[in-house]
Order: C-alpha cells, then structure tokens, then sequence
C-alpha cells in the first residue's frame, strides 16, 4: 500500500526538472564555455547581453572598474535575469509561494521599456567605439554566416 | 484573442538578417500574443524581451513552455514542451524562430487566428 504523498512526490519532482532545466542546460553550457550568443555565433558581432557574466562576477569581488568595462547595466540586468531564472524553481520546490510572488511591488512598464532601450542603446554606443567601446572584439570572418559564404 | 498566422520562412529570415533585432522584436510579439490568449497577467513581454537579449536560449525556453500551454489550450492534447529543441536550432541559423512560429501557427489556426501581413 502506497503513502498518500507518494503519488506527489514524482509529479512535484517532475514539476521542479522542468523548471530548473533551463538553469540546469545554462550551467552546462557555461562549464563546457559553449557559445551562447547567436549574434555573436552567426556574424561575430557581441550582442547587447554580451559581457554581463563577467560584469557580474567583476562586481562579486568588488572590481568596479571591472564591472563599468563588462557592462555597466549588469547591477540592474544580473538581479532581474536571477530573478526570472530562479523563481519557476523556488515555486516549483514550494520555497516560496505565488501568493507572496503576487504581493511583491510591481516594477512599472514604463522602466521595463526604458531598461530594454538604455540596453541596446549602450550596445551601439560601445559597438561605435563610445563609452570605452565593447570589451568584445568584433570579428566579422569568426562567424559561420560569412565561413559559409567564404566556402562556397 | 488569437495571434497572427505569419510565414515562418519570413520570421527566420528577418531574425538571420536584422541581426538578431527582429529576434528580440519576434519574442516580444509573440509573448504578447500568448499573454492575451492564455489570459497570463504575470508574462511580461517587455522583460521576455529584454531577457532574450541578456540570456536568449533562457527567453527561447520560457517562450517554448508558453507555446505548449497556448497549444493544451487550443486542444492539442500531444503538445509538448519545445523549449530545448528551440533554443538549441536558434544557434543554427536561427532556425528556431521558423519552428517556433510553425508551432504557434498551429494554435492560431485551430479556429481562427489573424490574417498573416506577411
């Protein structure tokens, strides 16, 4: 005879895979250094996220100067994206529960838009040479679209 | 409030050749999409946005489980989570974002989505 729990046990363990799968391939990807970035991948260019993991792990150890060079949006992007990544899963574990998620202040709309444009206007000043330029190289010859281009 | 019905062949090639800006555009269209159609006041395109920039194969995954939901919704019982399988054919000449709009096509024309405008 089964323990009442046990038929739950499976589906909150299935529940808390399917939220962490994401973090879980992240992980992988970032131990094996495989590129994520498709703008990077496809034409060798950085795209705007590029540079926020180092930023971030600059600002750890209280390199601030780091930080600024990496990207200078991380304190803002890097609690956020933590956010987004870890919540399905602490909801998913039962460590926190959707009625507190719903009860947390409301970031307004308008900042979403204003962060998204501060995101892709300072990923065209630095590509420009402004502000420091890209801590990133641009190789156009690195990327797969003109490798294909220069095969054929 | 169903979708667009777009030709997936259209939405890879803008998101091959805007340089992925049409890819950022695409994932914040079609969460808005799914936002309304699955009445979800939590999903935030903007974010979903700003997330694919920042961490694109996550946003391609979070927009997968939408889809799933969004085609369980429609009646599509088999549905499953593509996520995975998305993110992973975006590295790849971002073919992901053909699957992905052949997939949300499928829910839109299940009984009605908007005319395509391309």
């Amino acid at each position: 005879m089964t323990s009442p729990g046990a038929h739950e046990r499976p589906s909150r363990l299935s529940a808390v895979f399917t939220a962490a799968l994401p973090l879980l391939l992240l992980g992988v990807f970032a131990v094996v250094e495989f590129p994520l970035c498709p703008l990077r991948l496809a034409i060798g260019v950085p795209c705007p996220g590029c540079g926020l993991t180092r930023a971030t792990l600059a600002g750890l150890t209280l390199d601030l100067e780091g930080l600024l060079h990496y990207h200078p949006l991380a304190p803002l992007m890097t609690p956020l994206l933590v956010w987004s990544l870890l919540k399905p899963v602490l909801l998913a574990l039962g460590w926190i529960e959707q009625e507190w998620v719903d009860r947390l202040p409301r970031i307004p709309q308008p900042l979403y838009w204003a962060l998204g444009a501060a995101l892709v206007g300072l990923w065209i000043a630095r590509l420009a040479g402004l502000l420091g330029g890209h801590p990133d190289p641009i190789e156009l010859t690195d990327g797969y679209l003109y490798r294909a281009g220069h095969a054929l | 409030m169903k979708g667009e019905v777009r030709n997936p062949t259209t939405v890879w090639l803008l998101s091959l050749f805007t340089c992925n800006l049409y890819g950022a555009y695409f994932v914040y269209m079609a969460n808005t999409e799914l936002k309304n159609y699955l009445g979800k006041e939590d999903l935030n395109p903007v974010l979903e946005a700003i997330i694919y920039f920042c961490c694109f194969p996550f946003a391609v995954m979070r927009l997968g489980a939408n889809i799933q939901a969004a085609q369980v919704k429609a009646g599509m019982g088999s549905a499953e989570n593509q996520g995975v399988t998305f993110a992973i054919w975006s590295l790849i000449f971002y073919l992901g974002f053909k699957k992905m709009q052949e997939e949300l096509n499928k829910v839109w024309e299940s009984g009605g989505g908007a005319p395509a405008t391309f």
